[in-house]
Protein backbone atom coordinates (compact mmCIF):
# COMPACT_ATOMS: atom_id res chain seq x y z
CA UNK A 1 0.00 0.00 0.00
CA UNK A 2 1.38 3.38 -1.02
CA UNK A 3 1.04 6.40 1.22
CA UNK A 4 0.61 9.33 -1.16
CA UNK A 5 0.89 12.94 0.03
CA UNK A 6 -1.89 14.83 -1.76
CA UNK A 7 -0.74 18.47 -2.12
CA UNK A 8 -4.06 19.55 -0.56
CA UNK A 9 -4.98 16.78 1.89
CA UNK A 10 -1.63 15.39 3.03
CA UNK A 11 -0.71 11.70 3.34
CA UNK A 12 -3.53 9.31 2.43
CA UNK A 13 -3.83 5.67 1.50
CA UNK A 14 -3.37 4.62 -2.13
CA UNK A 15 -6.99 3.35 -2.21
CA UNK A 16 -8.20 6.98 -2.29
CA UNK A 17 -6.25 7.67 -5.50
CA UNK A 18 -6.30 6.69 -9.15
CA UNK A 19 -3.18 6.61 -11.32
CA UNK A 20 -3.34 8.64 -14.52
CA UNK A 21 -0.21 7.50 -16.29
CA UNK A 22 2.96 9.34 -17.19
CA UNK A 23 3.14 13.07 -16.39
CA UNK A 24 4.35 16.01 -18.47
CA UNK A 25 3.23 14.68 -21.84
CA UNK A 26 2.46 17.52 -24.21
CA UNK A 27 -0.51 17.17 -26.50
CA UNK A 28 0.69 17.87 -30.06
CA UNK A 29 -0.76 20.97 -31.71
CA UNK A 30 -2.31 22.25 -33.85
CA UNK A 31 -4.68 19.27 -33.84
CA UNK A 32 -5.71 19.58 -37.52
CA UNK A 33 -2.17 19.25 -38.85
CA UNK A 34 -0.70 16.66 -36.48
CA UNK A 35 0.41 13.53 -38.32
CA UNK A 36 -0.95 10.07 -37.50
CA UNK A 37 2.51 9.06 -36.33
CA UNK A 38 2.68 11.99 -33.89
CA UNK A 39 -0.81 11.22 -32.55
CA UNK A 40 0.13 7.57 -32.09
CA UNK A 41 3.30 8.57 -30.25
CA UNK A 42 1.30 10.91 -28.02
CA UNK A 43 -1.42 8.36 -27.25
CA UNK A 44 0.41 5.05 -27.08
CA UNK A 45 4.16 5.44 -26.66
CA UNK A 46 5.21 6.39 -23.14
CA UNK A 47 8.28 5.83 -21.02
CA UNK A 48 8.25 2.64 -18.99
CA UNK A 49 11.41 2.92 -16.94
CA UNK A 50 12.70 0.59 -14.28
CA UNK A 51 13.22 3.28 -11.64
CA UNK A 52 12.05 6.87 -11.28
CA UNK A 53 8.94 7.89 -13.20
CA UNK A 54 6.94 11.12 -13.08
CA UNK A 55 3.26 10.23 -13.17
CA UNK A 56 -0.12 11.85 -12.63
CA UNK A 57 -2.46 10.79 -9.85
CA UNK A 58 -5.93 12.03 -8.90
CA UNK A 59 -7.23 12.09 -5.33
CA UNK A 60 -10.45 10.48 -6.53
CA UNK A 61 -12.05 9.83 -3.12
CA UNK A 62 -10.72 13.00 -1.50
CA UNK A 63 -10.41 16.48 -3.01
CA UNK A 64 -10.60 15.14 -6.62
CA UNK A 65 -7.53 17.16 -7.69
CA UNK A 66 -4.91 15.98 -10.17
CA UNK A 67 -1.23 16.31 -9.31
CA UNK A 68 2.18 14.84 -10.14
CA UNK A 69 4.14 12.20 -8.26
CA UNK A 70 7.69 10.98 -8.79
CA UNK A 71 7.70 7.28 -7.92
CA UNK A 72 10.29 4.52 -8.20
CA UNK A 73 8.59 1.75 -10.19
CA UNK A 74 10.75 -0.89 -8.48
CA UNK A 75 10.71 0.13 -4.80
CA UNK A 76 7.51 2.26 -4.93
CA UNK A 77 9.36 4.98 -3.05
CA UNK A 78 7.83 8.42 -3.65
CA UNK A 79 10.34 11.25 -3.47
CA UNK A 80 8.39 14.23 -4.75
CA UNK A 81 4.83 15.47 -5.21
CA UNK A 82 3.94 18.64 -7.10
CA UNK A 83 0.86 20.37 -8.48
CA UNK A 84 -0.12 20.53 -12.14
CA UNK A 85 1.44 23.55 -13.77
CA UNK A 86 4.46 23.46 -11.46
CA UNK A 87 7.81 22.65 -13.08
CA UNK A 88 9.04 19.09 -13.06
CA UNK A 89 12.36 19.76 -11.30
CA UNK B 1 -27.80 22.82 13.22
CA UNK B 2 -31.34 21.72 14.03
CA UNK B 3 -31.63 17.98 14.45
CA UNK B 4 -34.21 16.27 12.32
CA UNK B 5 -35.84 12.99 13.32
CA UNK B 6 -33.56 10.01 12.95
CA UNK B 7 -34.46 7.71 10.03
CA UNK B 8 -32.57 4.82 11.60
CA UNK B 9 -30.58 4.26 14.76
CA UNK B 10 -28.22 1.68 16.19
CA UNK B 11 -26.98 1.36 19.78
CA UNK B 12 -24.20 -0.84 21.12
CA UNK B 13 -22.02 -0.51 24.25
CA UNK B 14 -20.05 2.73 23.85
CA UNK B 15 -21.67 3.48 20.53
CA UNK B 16 -24.74 5.27 19.16
CA UNK B 17 -25.42 5.80 15.47
CA UNK B 18 -28.23 7.87 13.97
CA UNK B 19 -29.03 8.32 10.29
CA UNK B 20 -30.64 11.61 9.28
CA UNK B 21 -31.63 13.64 6.28
CA UNK B 22 -29.58 16.83 6.09
CA UNK B 23 -29.97 19.97 4.00
CA UNK B 24 -26.91 20.38 1.79
CA UNK B 25 -25.69 22.62 -1.03
CA UNK B 26 -22.46 22.72 -2.99
CA UNK B 27 -20.85 26.08 -3.80
CA UNK B 28 -18.18 26.28 -6.49
CA UNK B 29 -16.19 29.41 -7.30
CA UNK B 30 -13.61 29.60 -10.06
CA UNK B 31 -10.23 30.70 -8.66
CA UNK B 32 -11.50 32.51 -5.55
CA UNK B 33 -9.23 35.19 -4.09
CA UNK B 34 -8.91 36.58 -0.56
CA UNK B 35 -11.54 39.27 -1.19
CA UNK B 36 -14.35 36.86 -2.10
CA UNK B 37 -13.38 34.56 0.79
CA UNK B 38 -13.63 37.55 3.14
CA UNK B 39 -16.99 38.60 1.66
CA UNK B 40 -18.37 35.07 2.17
CA UNK B 41 -17.12 35.04 5.76
CA UNK B 42 -18.85 38.35 6.44
CA UNK B 43 -22.06 37.21 4.76
CA UNK B 44 -22.20 34.08 6.94
CA UNK B 45 -20.74 35.58 10.12
CA UNK B 46 -17.79 33.20 10.36
CA UNK B 47 -14.24 32.70 9.17
CA UNK B 48 -14.81 31.07 5.77
CA UNK B 49 -12.95 27.69 5.63
CA UNK B 50 -10.48 28.51 2.84
CA UNK B 51 -7.81 26.08 4.09
CA UNK B 52 -8.05 22.50 2.79
CA UNK B 53 -10.02 20.09 4.95
CA UNK B 54 -11.38 22.64 7.41
CA UNK B 55 -14.88 23.34 8.70
CA UNK B 56 -16.48 26.56 9.94
CA UNK B 57 -19.53 26.68 12.19
CA UNK B 58 -21.90 29.63 12.25
CA UNK B 59 -25.60 29.72 11.60
CA UNK B 60 -24.63 27.33 8.78
CA UNK B 61 -21.90 24.70 8.95
CA UNK B 62 -19.53 24.88 5.97
CA UNK B 63 -16.95 22.29 4.96
CA UNK B 64 -14.08 22.61 2.45
CA UNK B 65 -14.35 19.97 -0.29
CA UNK B 66 -11.80 21.02 -2.92
CA UNK B 67 -10.05 24.20 -4.11
CA UNK B 68 -12.93 26.62 -4.76
CA UNK B 69 -15.57 24.13 -3.59
CA UNK B 70 -17.51 23.93 -0.33
CA UNK B 71 -20.42 22.02 1.16
CA UNK B 72 -22.96 24.17 2.97
CA UNK B 73 -25.22 22.35 5.42
CA UNK B 74 -28.25 24.29 4.23
CA UNK B 75 -30.61 24.00 1.32
CA UNK B 76 -29.82 26.39 -1.52
CA UNK B 77 -32.82 28.64 -0.98
CA UNK B 78 -31.88 30.34 2.33
CA UNK B 79 -28.20 30.75 1.38
CA UNK B 80 -28.75 31.74 -2.26
CA UNK B 81 -28.93 35.46 -1.61
CA UNK B 82 -25.92 35.89 0.72
CA UNK B 83 -23.86 33.68 -1.63
CA UNK B 84 -24.88 35.67 -4.71
CA UNK B 85 -24.10 38.97 -2.97
CA UNK B 86 -20.69 37.84 -1.69
CA UNK B 87 -19.76 36.25 -5.04
CA UNK B 88 -20.88 39.19 -7.17
CA UNK B 89 -18.65 39.40 -10.24
CA UNK B 90 -17.25 35.89 -9.69
CA UNK B 91 -17.98 32.87 -11.83
CA UNK B 92 -19.71 30.62 -9.31
CA UNK B 93 -22.63 28.27 -8.84
CA UNK B 94 -24.67 26.93 -5.97
CA UNK B 95 -26.50 23.59 -6.23
CA UNK B 96 -28.93 22.07 -3.77
CA UNK B 97 -27.80 18.49 -3.17
CA UNK B 98 -30.06 17.74 -0.19
CA UNK B 99 -31.67 14.76 -1.90
CA UNK B 100 -28.29 13.20 -2.64
CA UNK B 101 -26.84 12.64 0.84
CA UNK B 102 -27.39 11.01 4.22
CA UNK B 103 -25.84 12.19 7.46
CA UNK B 104 -24.65 9.63 10.01
CA UNK B 105 -23.99 10.75 13.55
CA UNK B 106 -21.59 8.37 15.32
CA UNK B 107 -21.21 8.97 19.06
CA UNK B 108 -19.58 7.35 22.03
CA UNK B 109 -16.17 6.22 23.29
CA UNK B 110 -16.05 3.46 20.62
CA UNK B 111 -16.86 5.81 17.71
CA UNK B 112 -13.19 6.16 16.73
CA UNK B 113 -12.75 2.36 16.82
CA UNK B 114 -15.77 1.96 14.58
CA UNK B 115 -14.44 4.53 12.09
CA UNK B 116 -11.08 2.74 12.04
CA UNK B 117 -12.81 -0.44 10.89
CA UNK B 118 -14.18 1.29 7.81
CA UNK B 119 -11.58 3.88 6.83
CA UNK B 120 -7.79 4.09 6.63
CA UNK B 121 -7.99 7.79 7.52
CA UNK B 122 -5.91 8.77 10.55
CA UNK B 123 -8.56 9.92 13.05
CA UNK B 124 -6.22 10.30 16.04
CA UNK B 125 -7.16 13.56 17.84
CA UNK B 126 -3.57 14.73 17.40
CA UNK B 127 -4.13 15.05 13.63
CA UNK B 128 -7.92 15.02 13.23
CA UNK B 129 -10.05 17.13 15.54
CA UNK B 130 -12.84 19.67 15.68
CA UNK B 131 -12.51 22.31 12.94
CA UNK B 132 -11.19 19.79 10.44
CA UNK B 133 -12.89 17.54 7.91
CA UNK B 134 -11.76 14.89 5.45
CA UNK B 135 -13.14 13.06 2.47
CA UNK B 136 -12.12 9.44 2.33
CA UNK B 137 -13.29 5.93 1.57
CA UNK B 138 -15.48 4.59 4.36
CA UNK B 139 -16.93 1.09 4.06
CA UNK B 140 -15.73 1.33 0.44
CA UNK B 141 -17.88 4.39 -0.33
CA UNK B 142 -16.93 8.05 -0.61
CA UNK B 143 -17.58 9.87 2.67
CA UNK B 144 -17.08 13.29 4.22
CA UNK B 145 -16.00 12.90 7.86
CA UNK B 146 -16.33 15.73 10.37
CA UNK B 147 -15.11 15.29 13.97
CA UNK B 148 -17.18 16.86 16.72
CA UNK B 149 -15.96 19.19 19.47
CA UNK B 150 -16.62 16.53 22.10
CA UNK B 151 -13.77 14.41 20.73
CA UNK B 152 -15.71 11.15 20.56
CA UNK B 153 -18.38 11.94 18.01
CA UNK B 154 -18.25 12.17 14.22
CA UNK B 155 -20.57 13.21 11.44
CA UNK B 156 -20.37 11.20 8.25
CA UNK B 157 -21.91 12.22 4.96
CA UNK B 158 -22.42 9.57 2.27
CA UNK B 159 -24.39 9.28 -0.95
CA UNK B 160 -28.03 8.45 -0.28
CA UNK B 161 -27.88 5.57 -2.76
CA UNK B 162 -25.45 3.77 -0.42
CA UNK B 163 -27.61 4.24 2.70
CA UNK B 164 -28.73 0.61 2.77
CA UNK B 165 -25.18 -0.61 2.38
CA UNK B 166 -23.85 1.74 5.09
CA UNK B 167 -26.63 0.66 7.50
CA UNK B 168 -25.79 -3.01 6.92
CA UNK B 169 -22.09 -2.25 7.36
CA UNK B 170 -22.75 -0.53 10.72
CA UNK B 171 -24.86 -3.45 11.97
CA UNK B 172 -22.10 -5.89 11.13
CA UNK B 173 -19.25 -3.67 12.38
CA UNK B 174 -20.95 -2.96 15.73
CA UNK B 175 -21.28 -6.67 16.54
CA UNK B 176 -17.81 -6.92 18.08
CA UNK B 177 -18.59 -4.14 20.56
CA UNK B 178 -21.45 -6.22 22.01
CA UNK B 179 -19.19 -9.07 23.06
ZN1 LIG C 1 -6.60 15.61 -1.79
Amino acid sequence: MLLIACPWCGPRDETEFVNGGEAHIDRPTPAESVSDADWAAYLFFHDNPRGWLAERWVHAFGCRQWFNVERDTVTHEIRRVWRLGEPRA
Amino acid sequence: MGESTALWTLAAPGLAIAERQTPASVLRIRRPDAAVIRALGEAFGLSWPAAPNTVAEGAVRIAWLAPGEWLLFASAEPVGEPVATACEGWLHHLSDVTAGYRLWRIEGPRSRDLLAKGAALDTHPRVFRSGQCAQTLFAKVHALVIPDRSGDAFDLLTDVSFAGHVRAWFIDAAEEFRA
